[in-house]
């Protein structure tokens, strides 16, 4: 019996209704652990080149990574992956909160899903045993009710269910999913693709244990982590004010995304603080599975209806729904989070795909008529919610929308296009790279477009005295950067950690839990590598790791016909700030691909961004290279 | 000064009567080095040893990340 992981990998055709167990040995485990690396294993190997993602031939995979479920705070992220109905390049996207345990509790370390079923099914394991059952019932519902309803039919209210609604059904691009009604997958439209496949949700109950390798050692790093916790600042910040923190800290850095990008500062940004949200609708501070930071929020509105079960707005959504729209009132936000959160969409990018809409609508190139009548212009409430609802359903504009802002641009044409902000057609985040230079560098180079959790921000590093720079000594950084300058130790930096983040999607941990977003130091992380899984481990496997799960990416992206001209930013970006504490920064065009092809030739990547036959090697992807293709694997029939 | 603290932004004024580095204006208000991330000043961001003029707005901040 393996320590840390099951050794085994479930496999359903949804179009025939086959399900198999795949056993894999330690190797496996050890070479892409999981996520990422696990769900670029899948695809490549399974998935044709130019497949659309809307069809039945599209793999859609569930991975937790070897530390979920591990009795350990942040140890319980797992990704889904597929080819991105948003991006058609590499989708992949985590959540936290309870599934990813229970699936490795329940006997399995990943799902890797085919086919379509012929009409609407949901996939139920309890403990080992798979059933594939009709969910009739439950299509066309919304997240909360069919929850109830899963749970009330197998009379089992621990029932840990990831599941769509409408918005999945429906085929918004954007659409995500949730488990436990409150955390999500969010990005690449994931959720889309499940719906295309008819497939509602997966139910999952597991009571058995992962056995540990070295509980001693476990619970020493467990007990040390928690008493860090409220020790730091970083960690203490997130429990306090949950990431909603943000809100006050980037506007007066000046880099609070606000009107669709064109300024950095935000008049109203109080009312949409943590301080107002703390003040006006939190009940409760909430946390994943056996996770001491707890830097989730539940609220409540009585004006709006708003439910604690459906979780708190995180900082993403405050500034897409709030600076972003113009909207001041937190109330709303939280309304039009749970708006997306009962629907199943993405609100990073339903806030920007409206967003877009309302600059598009002030700039005269949208009319009244062809927006259902709304004034669609920046800081309407109502405006909002409305838009939202028809995204989700597809209604009038709504399903121009449901289109993401790049495909909706192309709908609507006359310029539009030029307030269109995303990267491979996915929508920025809620950070502006002209503050953070190497955000802007994630944005570009992240497989799956446009994405704020992949690397370090700037600002986190940029102090040599402070205890998040410091702790990254180990990577051999030893002297930190300016956040708006590009220079090697940038790209340096920005590449060791962009690996070290790689890591941690395929590893299953929580970007709050490590050094340098939070307390736990590498050294304590690898040892708990080690002692979950009893392996003799490093810095440098688990670095690899993360190299290698990002080199299976953009193999799979240049497969797709991806290159360097889908690594660019949007133009604004490259245009000066408007307002705020950086007014007049902006992210200097040469400079930045300057940067970028410097981090290629870093990462061991060609001139386009792709992986060169060398580095696939060095990585031990020798299946990937022609003529080396021997050292495919690692079946344990 | 303004200082953005935990949840908060606090504003702190301090006579100067030449320019100093910025090493220098936060020993003045009693904060430890080790608790500020980054500072910025005049659409800048600036460093310990940066000087910083008697008129000049500083915004100093804790180390801020992403998510």
């Amino acid at each position: 019996m393996p320590f840390g992981y099951n050794g085994k990998i479930l496999h359903l055709d949804l179009s025939s209704g086959s399900i198999d167990v795949e056993s894999l040995r330690e190797e496996f485990y050890r070479t892409y652990m999981g996520g990422s690396g696990l769900i670029g294993y899948y695809l490549l190997k399974m998935l044709k080149p130019g497949t659309d993602p809307f069809s039945p031939d599209n793999v859609l995979v569930f991975a937790p990574g070897v530390m979920t479920g591990a009795p350990l705070g942040g140890m319980c992220r797992f990704a889904v992956g597929a080819k991105s109905p948003l991006t058609n390049a590499f989708g992949q996207s985590e959540a936290g909160g309870f599934w990813g345990p229970e699936l490795k509790r329940a006997g399995f370390d990943a799902i890797v899903i085919k086919g379509k079923a012929d009409k609407p099914v949901y996939i139920y394991i309890d403990d080992g045993d798979v059933k594939i059952c009709g969910a009739g019932h439950l299509w066309g519902k919304k997240t909360g009710e069919v929850q109830d309803i899963i749970r009330a039919e197998h009379d089992d209210p621990a029932i840990r269910v990831a599941q769509i609604g409408p918005g999945g059904e429906n085929l918004v691009r954007f659409a995500c999913i949730t488990n436990e009604l409150k955390h999500f997958n969010g990005r690449n439209g994931l959720g889309a693709v499940m719906g295309s496949k008819n497939l509602k949700a997966i139910a999952v109950r597991g009571k058995g244990q992962i056995p540990v390798a070295d509980r001693k050692l476990m619970s020493e790093i467990s007990k040390k982590f928690g008493t860090s916790v409220m020790e730091n600042p970083l960690t203490r910040g997130l429990y306090e004010n949950g990431t909603a923190a943000s809100v006050l800290g980037n506007n007066a850095a000046g880099i609070l995304p606000t009107k669709n990008f064109h300024y950095g500062e935000f008049d109203r940004a109080d009312l949409i603080s943590a301080k107002a949200m703390n003040e006006k609708i939190l009940v409760a501070r909430e946390g994943c599975y056996a996770c001491p930071v707890r830097c989730k929020r539940a609220v409540k509105s009585e004006r709006f209806s708003v439910e604690p079960r459906f979780g708190g707005p995180e900082y993403e959504t405050l500034a897409s729904f709030g600076s972003l729209c113009m909207i001041d009132d937190v109330e709303v936000i939280a309304k039009a989070n749970q708006m997306c959160n009962e629907y199943t969409l993405d609100t990073i990018s339903t806030g920007m795909t409206i967003a877009f809409a309302m600059e598009c609508f002030e700039a005269g190139i949208l009319t009244k008529e062809e927006a259902d009548g709304m004034e669609l212009t920046f800081g309407n409430s109502e405006a909002l919610l409305a838009m939202i609802e028809k995204i989700a359903k597809r209604e009038g504009f709504g399903d121009v929308l449901a289109e993401g802002s790049k495909r909706a641009s192309k709908i609507i044409g006359r310029g539009s296009e030029k307030f269109v902000l995303t990267v491979k057609g996915q929508e920025l985040p809620m950070h502006d790279p002209r503050g953070k230079y190497s955000v802007g560098l994630a944005y570009a180079t992240s497989e799956k477009g446009a994405d704020h959790m992949v690397a370090a921000h700037d600002t986190m590093i940029a102090s040599k005295d402070q205890y998040s720079f410091s702790e990254i000594a180990p990577f051999g950084i030893l002297e930190p950067e300016k956040p708006t300058k590009f220079s090697p130790l940038k790209v340096r930096t920005f590449a060791y950690l962009t690996a070290w983040w790689s890591f941690f999607n395929a590893a299953g941990i929580c970007d709050f839990v490590p050094v340098p977003r939070s307390s736990m130091p590498v050294n304590d992380v690898i040892n708990a590598l080690s002692a979950f899984t009893g392996w003799k481990t490093s810095l440098f496997e688990a670095v690899k790791v993360g190299e290698r799960a990002l080199a299976l990416a953009r193999v799979f992206n240049a497969r797709e016909g991806f290159g360097v001209e889908d690594d660019l930013l949007p133009e604004r970006l490259h245009s000066p700030l408007k307002n705020g504490a950086l007014k007049g920064n902006f992210l200097p065009k040469e400079d930045f691909l300057e940067a970028l092809h410097l981090y290629y030739a870093m990462m061991g990547w060609d001139e386009g961004g792709v992986p060169t036959e060398e580095k696939l090697l060095e990585l031990g992807l020798d299946w990937l290279v022609e003529g080396y293709g021997k050292s495919d694997h690692i079946s344990g029939q | 000064m303004i200082i953005f603290q935990g949840n908060e932004l606090i504003e702190e004024y301090v006579e100067l009567d030449s320019p100093v580095t910025l090493r220098e204006l936060i020993a003045k208000i009693g904060l430890p080095r080790e608790s500020i991330g980054f500072a910025i000043c005049k659409s800048n961001f600036i460093a310990f040893d940066d000087l910083v003029d008697v008129d000049d707005e500083v915004r100093i901040f804790p180390p801020l990340g992403g998510g």
